[in-house]
């Protein structure tokens, strides 16, 4: 199972944070053919769940149709530097990954 | 008097069940609905309804244009209170739902992400607060689909 990347950035932005994500991730439709012309399998992240200091704050689920490699960016409210964001992302062959930060 | 109340009691419990079976199902990721091939029925599997008002208070900024389909970049706000859930389809796309958000208090305002559209299409971005489901959509044209296939 190939490692993906995760890259998770905050912004502060007012009283809360914009977290933005870059996920390296091929997001297959399903629909395209390979070279051989043999259809190249589903292949999709499901879901991403952000997290502050544990709590649970928002899940963006995803389907085949977002792009590939997500670019997302969610807005938090009431979130202040030292407190800890954490994103969780699993896609439909049970590949995950997880990453924290700490808001400067 | 007594009967009137009586029914308004048994017409609270009933709609709080429902209130409660739609919390359950938020829960669960409606995963048959992102696989969807027609923009009704994965609609009305994470909607429940096909009724929504437009509203101004929802603001969607995607390109008019769009050289590339497979990337696509739409940016949504929202000033409506307290947005429980906020949906993203393109009705002619092979799957047409891409994205069901789940917010709490502290989300819901802001995303942006990227999308792919099969063709020249709208984007309707839904949300719904307090209840009530509402939509905005604005038409993107795209030269060359990014759907594959």
């Amino acid at each position: 199972m190939a490692k993906r990347r995760t890259r998770l950035k905050a912004e502060i932005m007012g009283s809360g944070i914009r977290a933005t994500c870059l996920i390296k991730h091929p997001m297959e439709t399903g629909n395209r053919l390979d070279s051989d012309g043999n259809k190249i399998p589903i292949h999709y992240i499901k879901y991403v769940k952000f997290s502050v200091n544990g709590e649970h704050v928002g899940t963006l689920n995803l389907g085949p149709g977002v792009s590939a490699d997500p670019y997302l960016s969610f807005d938090i409210a009431d979130v202040k530097v030292g407190d800890t964001l954490a994103l969780q992302w699993e896609d439909n062959k049970s590949e995950s990954d997880t990453v924290e930060r700490v808001v400067k | 008097m007594q009967n009137l109340s009586a029914v308004a009691a048994t017409w609270v419990a009933g709609g709080s069940g429902i209130f409660y079976s739609m919390l359950a199902n938020a829960a669960s990721r409606p995963d048959a609905a992102f696989l969807a091939k027609d923009a009704d029925t994965a609609m009305m599997e994470v909607l429940g309804t096909r009724e929504a008002t437009a509203s101004d208070q929802i603001k969607l900024d995607a390109p008019l244009q769009a050289e590339n389909g497979a990337v696509v970049p739409i940016e949504v706000s929202t000033t409506l209170p307290s947005p429980e859930s906020v949906v993203v389809v393109v009705p002619n796309n092979p799957t047409p739902l891409l994205s069901v958000i789940e917010t709490t208090p502290r989300t819901g305002n802001y995303f942006r992400m990227r999308i792919k559209m099969a063709g020249t299409d709208n984007v309707m971005v839904y949300v719904k607060s307090e209840g009530q489901w509402y939509v905005t959509s604005q038409e993107v044209r795209v030269a060359i689909g990014g759907c594959g296939g």
